[in-house]
């Protein structure tokens, strides 16, 4: 039972924390960001398993996370409302080749990153080639090139 | 999903009033996070100034921490005015005995012995002189945890602490 409850209260915990961090805060885009990943599952393991390493309890504890993670993710297909604070809403920062600076500022996205993107993805080389990038929920930047500008819209990028 | 709306050409579900609540939300969290941080470096959660501190009965004073955390040892520090005393008897209740796991005691007791509602612990000293004599405790329970010691005859140094889960 401690094992269950203490997955439940790590599993909450862990999801508040990053959820008010942000989107941007653990989207990978750094190779700090992925430390960062790194030193937060460990240091989340041991507040999980602490003395106890036997397979009961590892199994009980994924069984929980996963549990856990089942029930949100059916109550959110259920309720819009909880979906939408759980895992947010994406936002449009870049319309029509015009940067919405005041939404970038507010979700910590520079023009750098939206460039990036569009580069990564689509092979863009500026900004008066895009036609919206959005902000996913996920935390990641999609693009959507303008249709004249680029003749691949379809994404088959250059990496 | 949230209802989807047009934006130019674009169906999302981008939701702009929630989006601002959101904002605000995360900057308060932010501002509530940097008060958790500081009330942590000064000890709220253990080892800082909130929470080491002392108490004093008789020829007794301990040095204990207010707030303690669940697995996470600490330290019990006694210091002794001997007296005429070549042997020290410290008692513990075994209520908190049994709250704690001690991890070690030292210098080692020549003896341990039960009695009633106390455990006491003998320990050989010089007389006229301080001892020292510390306990690395690690809290088996959460919550408050109220301890007491004391030389055996004399009266007993009280005291609680809180065990963070």
């Amino acid at each position: 039972m401690e094992t269950v409850l203490r997955a439940c209260a790590v599993y909450f915990a862990l999801l508040v924390v990053l959820r008010l961090s942000g989107k941007r805060s653990l989207a990978q885009i750094t190779t700090f960001d992925f430390v960062l990943i790194l030193i937060i599952g460990e240091t989340t393991q041991q507040a999980l398993i602490g003395d106890d390493h036997s397979i009961t309890t590892a199994l009980l504890l994924i069984l929980t996370l996963v549990g856990v993670d089942l029930l949100l993710s059916m109550l959110q297909l259920r309720l819009p409302r909880l979906d939408r604070w759980l895992d947010g809403t994406p936002l449009v920062i870049l319309e029509e080749g015009r940067l919405l600076r005041d939404r970038m500022r507010q979700s910590r996205v520079d023009e750098g990153e939206i460039l990036m993107a569009a580069r990564e993805r689509h092979g863009l080389q500026r900004l008066d080639e895009i036609q919206y990038a959005v902000l996913e929920r996920s935390g990641g930047i999609s693009i959507i090139p303008k249709r004249s500008g680029s003749p691949d819209p379809g994404g088959d990028d250059a990496r | 999903m949230s209802d989807l709306i047009r934006v130019g050409g674009l169906e999302i579900d981008q939701d702009l009033g929630y989006q601002r609540l959101e904002w605000r939300i995360e900057r308060l969290a932010w501002v509530l996070g940097a008060l958790v941080l500081l009330a942590a470096a000064a000890g709220l959660f253990g080892s800082g100034p909130l929470s080491s501190t002392e108490a004093t009965a008789g020829p007794l004073r301990v040095a204990y921490e207010r707030f303690l955390r669940y697995g996470a040892t600490h330290r019990l520090r006694l210091s002794v005015d001997t007296g005429d005393r070549d042997l020290l008897r410290i008692q513990i209740p075994s209520e908190y005995v049994s709250r704690m796991r001690v991890e070690r005691v030292f210098p080692e007791p020549r003896r341990v012995v039960v009695r009633g509602d106390w455990v006491r612990c003998d320990f050989v000293v010089v007389p006229r002189s301080r001892a020292e004599i510390v306990f690395d405790l690690e809290p088996a329970r959460r919550g408050l945890a109220r301890g007491a010691v004391r030389v055996a005859g004399e009266p007993a140094v009280r005291f609680s602490q809180f065990v963070y889960p």
